[in-house]
């Protein structure tokens, strides 16, 4: 009796932990930067070149929320791609809800678990450009987007290769706001592009487990600054 | 591979609450001038502070494995 009963509870805990969704499998490529060729961390950067191949990633959505995140590697894999994964700006995992002008990542690391909230303001510039991903048309769209630390601020561009067939404003890292799925992302020479879709499959529940500490981007920022400045000051 | 991570972070973390004239030797070793390097490099190319960080944290461990 009581084995049936625990059964029951795993099987219908199995059911409820799953739902109907979108899965795109992105990979990733690290092109040639020259100026990191001759930065501090020139053989760091060949060799997240030389392995990024082997990492992927995945957009697990449906028609209200979306869920990013590297894929764990396979048994057996042994190339080591931490530099890959470090390089590709990708950090833990990017949670988003439709109607939310929000993407929560969630990271742990060696300042705690957290969430971070980063507030999505992009304005798009969509242009007639195309090409065809996966046997999608896509378009592309560009973006101006800025960043701020203790040298200054910073412009550079962002470009998506969005798909109009596919109604849905997600993307990589959570980046969105265009009429249709990205399949394509470019952040300096990072690029993470769709080579695979399948649609209406089982997925684990799109959500982050909401145990972290919520804080800004701003906040996080700071944090990191902090600690580097800690770094430094102990090695003068 | 991330268990040794964790276990470099976490000996690191510790090691910045104590006081100075206790710091292990490892928070002056040549690795920590690195990802100081490294960071100084990213934030005067435009990254920002958690941009640079994974590549920065990950260069020190792959250093202090060395």
């Amino acid at each position: 009796m009581n084995k049936k009963l625990l059964l029951l509870l795993l099987f219908s805990h199995f059911c409820f932990s799953q739902e109907k969704g979108n899965k795109v499998v992105y990979n990733l490529v690290v092109g040639e930067d020259k100026e990191l060729d001759n930065s501090p961390v020139a053989d760091y950067f060949n060799e997240a070149k030389k392995n990024a191949k082997y990492i992927t990633f995945s957009l697990d959505y449906n028609d209200d929320s979306m869920l990013f995140y590297e894929n764990k590697k396979m048994n057996g894999d042994n190339n080591d791609t931490t530099f890959s994964s470090a390089f590709s700006g990708v950090e833990g995992k990017y949670y988003k809800e439709k109607k939310s002008n929000f993407v929560l990542k969630e990271v742990n690391n060696k300042f705690g678990r957290l969430i971070i909230k980063t507030v999505d303001n992009i304005n798009w510039t969509v242009t007639k450009e195309t090409k065809i991903i996966q046997d999608y048309l896509c378009y592309k769209a560009t973006a101006v987007v800025s960043t701020k630390n203790q040298k200054g601020k910073f412009k550079r561009t962002i470009m998506a290769w969005f798909c109009p067939k596919i109604p849905v404003s997600f993307g990589p890292k959570g980046y969105g706001g265009l009429p249709g799925l990205i399949m394509e992302f470019q952040d300096r020479n990072i690029v993470i592009g769709a080579i695979k879709i399948d649609f209406n499959v089982n997925l684990k529940k799109i959500e982050l487990t909401k145990k972290g500490k919520l804080i800004t981007e701003q906040e996080y920022n700071k944090l990191i600054e902090n600690f580097a400045k800690k770094m430094k000051d102990e090695n003068k | 591979m991330k268990k040794s991570f964790y276990t470099i972070a976490l000996f690191l973390i510790a090691n910045i609450a104590l006081p100075k004239e206790k710091k292990l030797v490892i928070m002056t070793h040549p690795c920590w001038k690195a990802y100081d390097n490294s960071m100084n490099w990213y934030t005067t190319h435009g990254y920002s502070a958690c941009e640079a960080q994974e590549v920065c944290s990950a260069a020190v461990i792959q250093c202090l494995r060395q």
